[in-house]
C-alpha cells in the first residue's frame, strides 16, 4: 500500500507554499508523494444537514480513485482532511448515507469506506516517525519558541476525526520538538479563528484571531505554525488589523514551511507559485 | 408553552428530519454558549437557540443573526455533556432559511472582489456553501 | 389419588378485564383429579388466603394451583398459607395468568384460551410434585466488613455492639476513609476528623472488632452463613507486636513520595503514617520509594527504632478466615478531571474539591492557609465549577454525584468567612440540596456570605502568565463572563473506588452503570445484594453524604445481625438430586456446576458416583441439562414435572 496525495483547490492556488514545501520535505525524507490523479474539490465544508448527499459525492469519488490505487490518501489542507475524513466515516457508519451515495454514483463501483485518510502530520508521525525527522533536523531551530495553532477542523468532532485529544492535543508540539524547536503551549491553540466568517463579518474574525495571537505571545511564542490555509489567512488579517501585535515581530507560517526550512541544508529557496 | 400550531409542528418535523438531533436532551447548562468564540457577536446565545428549537420556535431562530455568526467550529458539540451536536442544529436553521426564502446571503458578483482580497478558494467555496443555496 | 384445588384470582380487574374467569372455570370442569375450583377478587388478601386454607382442610386437597400474578409476587404468601393448613408448601404451584397472560395480551378470547392452557399445565405439574423439606445451613457468627471508612466503621460497631465478632479489612494503612481527609462537614460545619476519630478509636478498642489494615481480600468462596475468605496482609515491614507508635522512625527517613492523604499536594516519607490520628498508629514502609528496598542502602529507621520493630524481610501473609456474612463498604473516589481538558487540570492552580479540603484544613500542607499552589499567594478570586463529569452522557457519567452542590457551598462559605475580601463564584447547572437543613445551608452561602452563584457552565479555563481566565456565561441574563481568577476548584464526579471491580468479581455481586454495586431492589432492598449474606453500606452503592452513609451502614448491620443471630438458616429445597443407581459416573455435571456443589461419592452399592452438596447447590439446573442419562434432577422441577406441563399445553 502506498500513498496518494490529495491537494485540494486552495493548495493549487493561494496556498501553493503549503503544497510545495510539503512535497519537497517529503522528498528530502526519501518519500515520493504522488498526487492523486482525477481528484475533485472536496467542497470546503462538510454538509451538516442530514438530507444532503450530493455535496459529499465529490469527496467520495476522490476516495474511490484512491481505493483503485490501493493507496492511503494523504491530505494537507485541514479543511480537505475534515471533509474527506468525515465523508469516509459517514459511509462506513451510516447505512443510509452509504446506500444513497452508492445509488447516486451509479457509474462508480460501490464504495464502503475502504480508503484510509490520513493527514500529513499523521503521515510524518506514523509512517516516517518523528525520531527520524529529529535526526534529519539536527539542531537547526536552536530551540526557537514555536507555537502550534491547530484550529478546529483537524480536531473536532473527535469521534469522527480521531486525530488527537481535542482539548489537549500534542501532535503538533511533538512535531515542533522533533524539529529542534521549543513547543509553546497556550490555551487558544484549539479555539476557532473565525473560518469563513471573514467573508461576511471580518471584524468578528479579527477579534477571534487576535485572541489567539495575544495568547501565543503571552506564553512566549516567537512564531506560530498552522495547517489550514484559511486559518493562516485569518491570522494574517488579524496581524494587520489587531492592536496587540504591533510590538512583536511574531509571524505565522505553514508547518511544512518550518519543516522544509529545517530539512533544507542548502537553504534553497523554493519558487513560490 | 410549546408552540403547537400546525405550521410550527411541520417546521419542527423538518428540523428533526434534517438535523436528527433532540433539543429535549438539553440541560440548559450553557456550556456551549460559554465555549462559543463567536457568541459575543450573536443576538441570541447558542443555548437559548436550543431552548427555542425545543419549544417549536424554529421560525424565530431562522430570523436571528446568530445563526449566520456561527463559524461551524464544532466546539459547542465537543463540550456538551448531553452529546448534542449543536453545529448540526445551527446548520439546519440556516438551511431551512435558505431553502424557504430562495434568497442567498452572498452573491456570485462578490467572488471577484473576494478573490482580489486574497481570500483562499477554500473560504470562498465555504462561504457559498454556507450562505447560499 | 390426586385431589387438586384450583383457585383463580381476578386481581381486581388486572386479570378479569382480559381473561374471562367464568369461561376459564367452565373449560376446566371435568378434568380428572380436579376436585375443587374457586375464584375470588384478591386471593392474596387474608380472606383469599383463608379460602385456600379452608379448602385444603375441608376438601382434603393433595395439591393446589393458584392462577394469579407472578410467583415472584406471592408464591411465598400462598405457600405459607398452604403450610399453615397442613399441606406441604411445595405441593402448591402458581399459574401466572397476569404477567404471562392478561397483562401482555388484548384479545380476550385468545387470552382466556391461554389462561386455561397455563392452568392445565400447572395442574399436571402439581400431580407429579413431591413434598419437599428445606434443609438447614449452619451460620458462622462472624462478620467481615470490606472497607474501613465511616460506612465500614459504623457497620462494624453496630454488629460488635450486638455481640458478634467483626473483622474490618482496609487496603490503606489506616481506617478513616474520605472523612479523615475532609476539613468540615456540611451542614453543621463540624470538624470532620473530630467527629470521626472517636468512632475510629471505638472500632480499634472494641473487644469484638479486629482491624486488618494495609490488607486486601484475596479470595472469597462459600455461601451465606459459611463464607471462606483469604485475606492478604501486605507487608508493612513493621512488626506490629513490637511497635509502640513512638514515631522516631518517621523523622529521619530520606525517601520521598507524593502523599496520598494530602492528594499529592505535598510529600511524605517512605516510612509513614498517613495522618497523625491514624488507627492503628503503626507506620508503614512504602517499598517502592524506600531506599533500602531500591538500593539496599540507608536502613536508618531500623537503627533508631527503640524496640527493634522494623523488619525489612517481612513477607506478605495470607490468612484464612470464615464468616457468616460480608458487608462491602469500599466507598468512592473522584473521577480524573484530565478527561475534560478544557478545564486545564494540568495547571497547578486548577484543583479538585478534595484537594481544597486539604489546603483549607489546619493540619494540611499549607497549615490551613488558602494559597495558590503555583506561588503560595492568597487568591483574590476563586471560581468553583460544578458537575465536572457528572450528568455527562458524552465524556463522563450520566449520574448526579449528589454531594457536590453541598460541599461546594460549604467550601465557598469557608473561604468567605476566613477571607472576606476574596471573591467567590460558583458556576452550576442546578443546585441540589435535598437533605435535612441543606436548602437553608446553601441559601446562607448566597444570602449571608455573598458567594456569587451563577447558573451557567464554564466553557474553558485559559491559563495566562499569572491569572486563569475563566470564560463562562450567566444563562439567566444572557451575559458573558470573563473572570481573571487565581484558583479554580472543580467538582469531579463521584465514582466507585478503584478496587470495586475486583471486589465485585470476588464476591460475585453485580455492578451497575458507572460501577456502583447493584442492590437487590432499588426501593425495598437498598442494602442487600442478589447474593444472600452479602450487604452494601455507603458510597459503594451510590454517591451519598455522611448522614445517609451512616444510616445505610446501620441498616446493613441490622440485616447482618438478622442472619448472625440465627444458629442456622433454612435453605432452598429445590436443589439437584442424583439417582445414584443410574449414574454413569461421567461427572459432566461436576464440570458445569458454577457453585462447585457436586462431589464424587465413593459408594458401596454403586461405585464412584456423583452427589450433590445440598448446602452449596443453588438450584440453577445446569447439571440437569448436561446429564446425558437424565439421572440428575432438580427437586421441584424434575423432568417428569416439566414435561407434564408441556403435555398439558400441547396435547
Amino acid at each position: 500500500m502506498g500513498y496518494s496525495f490529495y491537494p485540494g483547490c486552495t493548495l493549487k492556488n493561494k496556498a501553493s507554499r503549503l503544497e510545495e514545501t510539503a512535497l519537497e520535505s517529503a522528498r528530502l525524507l526519501n518519500i515520493e508523494l504522488k498526487e492523486l490523479p482525477e481528484w475533485q474539490c472536496c467542497g470546503a465544508v462538510y454538509p451538516l444537514a442530514r438530507d444532503e448527499i450530493v455535496t459529499i459525492l465529490g469527496s467520495i469519488r476522490s476516495l474511490i480513485r484512491a481505493r483503485e490505487l490501493d493507496n492511503k490518501l494523504v491530505t494537507l489542507c485541514a479543511a480537505c482532511h475534515h471533509v474527506l475524513k468525515r465523508s469516509n466515516w459517514a459511509i462506513k457508519n451510516k447505512e443510509d448515507v452509504r446506500d444513497k451515495t452508492n445509488n447516486f454514483l451509479q457509474d462508480e463501483p460501490d464504495y464502503f469506506g475502504e480508503t484510509e485518510v490520513i493527514h500529513y502530520l499523521e503521515f510524518l508521525r506514523d509512517e516516517i516517525g518523528f525520531d527520524k525527522i529529529k535526526t534529519a533536523a539536527g539542531d537547526r531551530l536552536e530551540g526557537k519558541k514555536v507555537a502550534a495553532y491547530y484550529g478546529c477542523l483537524l480536531l473536532r468532532p473527535e469521534k469522527e476525526l480521531e486525530f488527537d485529544n481535542p482539548e489537549q492535543p500534542t501532535i503538533m508540539e511533538d512535531f515542533i520538538e522533533s524539529l529542534g524547536g521549543q513547543a509553546v503551549k497556550y490555551p487558544y491553540r484549539n479555539e476557532c479563528c473565525g473560518g469563513y466568517l471573514n467573508l461576511k463579518n471580518p471584524e468578528s474574525a479579527h477579534k477571534m484571531g487576535n485572541r489567539i495571537i495575544s495568547s501565543a505571545i503571552e506564553h512566549g511564542a516567537e512564531e506560530i505554525i498552522t495547517a489550514c490555509p484559511l486559518c493562516l489567512y485569518n491570522l494574517d488579517q488579524s496581524f494587520l488589523n489587531g492592536q496587540t501585535c504591533e510590538k512583536s515581530n511574531i509571524g505565522a507560517t505553514y508547518f511544512t514551511e518550518l519543516l522544509y526550512q529545517v530539512l533544507n541544508p542548502a537553504k534553497k529557496e523554493v519558487a513560490y507559485g | 408553552m410549546v408552540n403547537n400550531s400546525d405550521k410550527a409542528r411541520i417546521l419542527k418535523e423538518e428540523f428533526l428530519e434534517i438535523s436528527r438531533e433532540r433539543p429535549v436532551d438539553c440541560l440548559q447548562c450553557g456550556k456551549c454558549s460559554a465555549s462559543c468564540q463567536a457568541a459575543k457577536e450573536m443576538d441570541f446565545m447558542p443555548h437559548q437557540l436550543v431552548r427555542m428549537f425545543h419549544k417549536n420556535q424554529i421560525d424565530q431562530v431562522m430570523e436571528t443573526d446568530a445563526i449566520w455568526a456561527c463559524a461551524s467550529c464544532f466546539t459547542c458539540g465537543a463540550r456538551c455533556p448531553r452529546d448534542i451536536d449543536l453545529a448540526r442544529m445551527m446548520e439546519t436553521a440556516r438551511v431551512l432559511y435558505l431553502r424557504s426564502n430562495h434568497k442567498n446571503l452572498i452573491d456570485e458578483n462578490e467572488i471577484a472582489a473576494l478573490n482580489k482580497k486574497g481570500l483562499p478558494p477554500q473560504a470562498i467555496v465555504a462561504g457559498y456553501r454556507k450562505f447560499a443555496k | 389419588m390426586s385431589k387438586i384445588g384450583v383457585f383463580i384470582c381476578w386481581c381486581g380487574s388486572n386479570i378479569s378485564e382480559t381473561v374471562d374467569i367464568e369461561k376459564t372455570k367452565a373449560a376446566l370442569e371435568g378434568l380428572p383429579a380436579l376436585d375443587y375450583i374457586e375464584d375470588y377478587q384478591y386471593l392474596c388478601s387474608e380472606i383469599g388466603q383463608k379460602k385456600i386454607a379452608d379448602a385444603i382442610k375441608n376438601k382434603n386437597l393433595s395439591g393446589v394451583v393458584v392462577a394469579s400474578c407472578s410467583p415472584r409476587m406471592h408464591e411465598d404468601t400462598f405457600r405459607n398459607a398452604a403450610e399453615d393448613a397442613g399441606l406441604n408448601p411445595y405441593l402448591l404451584e402458581i399459574a401466572n395468568i397476569r404477567e404471562h397472560c392478561s397483562w401482555v395480551h388484548s384479545n380476550k378470547e385468545k387470552a382466556t384460551e391461554k389462561s386455561v392452557a397455563l392452568i392445565r399445565a400447572a395442574i399436571n405439574k402439581v400431580k407429579h410434585n413431591q413434598p419437599l423439606t428445606p434443609g438447614s445451613i449452619p451460620v458462622n457468627k462472624r462478620a467481615l466488613v470490606i472497607g474501613g471508612g465511616i460506612a465500614g466503621i459504623q457497620s462494624a460497631i453496630d454488629i460488635a455492639e450486638a455481640g458478634y465478632q467483626v473483622d474490618i479489612v482496609e487496603r490503606t494503612p489506616s481506617i478513616g476513609g474520605k472523612m479523615a481527609q475532609i476539613d468540615k462537614t456540611f451542614p453543621t460545619l463540624d470538624c470532620s476528623a473530630c467527629i470521626l476519630t472517636p468512632k475510629m478509636v471505638e472500632a480499634s478498642r472494641h473487644e469484638n472488632i479486629k482491624l486488618h489494615t494495609y490488607s486486601e481480600v484475596a479470595r472469597v468462596d462459600g455461601y451465606v452463613g459459611n463464607f471462606d475468605v483469604e485475606i492478604k496482609k501486605k507487608p508493612r515491614s513493621i512488626d506490629e507486636d513490637k511497635c509502640t507508635g513512638c514515631g522516631i522512625c518517621l523523622e529521619k527517613c530520606p525517601g520521598k513520595a507524593p502523599s496520598e492523604f494530602e492528594e499529592g499536594l505535598n510529600e511524605r516519607n517512605a516510612i509513614y503514617t498517613p495522618f497523625p490520628q491514624a488507627v492503628p498508629n503503626i507506620p508503614t514502609i512504602d517499598r517502592d520509594n524506600c531506599i533500602k528496598f531500591e538500593k539496599d542502602k540507608c536502613g536508618l529507621c531500623a537503627r533508631v527504632c527503640p524496640t527493634d520493630a522494623i523488619n525489612f524481610n517481612q513477607e506478605e501473609n495470607i490468612i484464612e478466615e470464615k464468616y457468616g456474612i460480608i458487608i462491602t463498604a469500599t466507598g468512592y473516589q473522584l473521577t480524573d478531571p484530565d478527561q475534560f481538558g478544557e478545564y486545564h487540570y494540568n495547571n497547578p492552580d486548577v484543583i479538585t474539591g478534595m484537594e481544597f479540603e486539604r489546603i483549607i484544613n489546619a493540619a494540611g500542607p499549607t497549615g490551613g492557609k488558602l494559597q495558590r499552589p503555583s506561588n503560595s499567594e492568597k487568591p483574590d478570586r476563586v471560581v468553583f465549577v460544578q458537575c465536572v463529569g457528572s450528568r455527562d452522557k458524552a465524556r463522563g457519567h450520566s449520574h448526579c454525584s449528589k454531594i457536590c452542590c453541598m460541599y461546594t457551598a460549604k467550601q465557598a462559605m469557608l473561604i468567605r468567612e476566613k477571607y472576606p475580601e476574596t471573591e467567590v463564584y460558583v458556576f452550576y447547572i442546578d443546585i441540589r440540596t435535598a437533605g435535612k437543613g441543606f436548602e437553608e445551608f446553601q441559601r446562607r452561602a448566597q444570602e449571608d456570605y455573598g458567594v456569587n452563584y451563577v447558573k451557567g457552565m464554564v466553557g474553558k479555563v485559559f491559563p495566562g502568565k499569572d491569572k486563569l481566565r475563566v470564560e463562562a456565561i450567566d444563562a439567566m441574563t444572557g451575559e458573558f463572563l470573563e473572570l481573571d481568577s487565581d484558583l479554580v476548584i472543580l467538582s469531579p464526579a463521584a465514582i466507585p473506588d478503584q478496587k470495586a471491580g475486583d471486589v465485585s468479581r470476588q464476591l460475585g455481586i453485580s455492578q451497575g452503570a458507572s460501577g456502583f454495586f447493584t442492590e437487590a431492589h432499588p426501593k425495598l432492598k437498598p442494602v442487600e445484594t442478589q447474593t444472600a449474606g452479602i450487604f452494601l453500606a455507603g458510597a459503594c452503592q451510590g454517591p451519598k453524604d455522611i448522614p445517609e452513609t451512616v444510616a445505610q451502614a446501620s441498616g446493613a448491620a441490622a440485616k447482618a445481625i438478622g442472619i448472625l443471630s440465627k444458629d442456622s438458616l433454612v435453605n432452598n429445597p429445590c436443589v439437584a438430586e442424583v439417582n445414584q443407581a443410574d449414574c454413569s459416573s461421567c461427572f459432566s455435571c461436576k464440570e458445569v456446576c458454577p457453585y462447585s456443589a457436586i462431589e464424587k461419592d465413593e459408594t458401596e452399592k454403586h461405585g464412584m458416583v456423583a452427589r450433590v452438596n445440598e448446602a452449596l447447590c443453588q438450584g440453577c439446573g445446569a447439571c440437569t441439562v448436561t446429564c446425558r442419562s437424565s439421572t440428575i434432577n432438580l427437586k421441584g422441577f424434575s423432568n417428569k414435572e416439566i414435561l407434564s406441563e408441556v403435555d398439558a399445553i400441547c396435547l
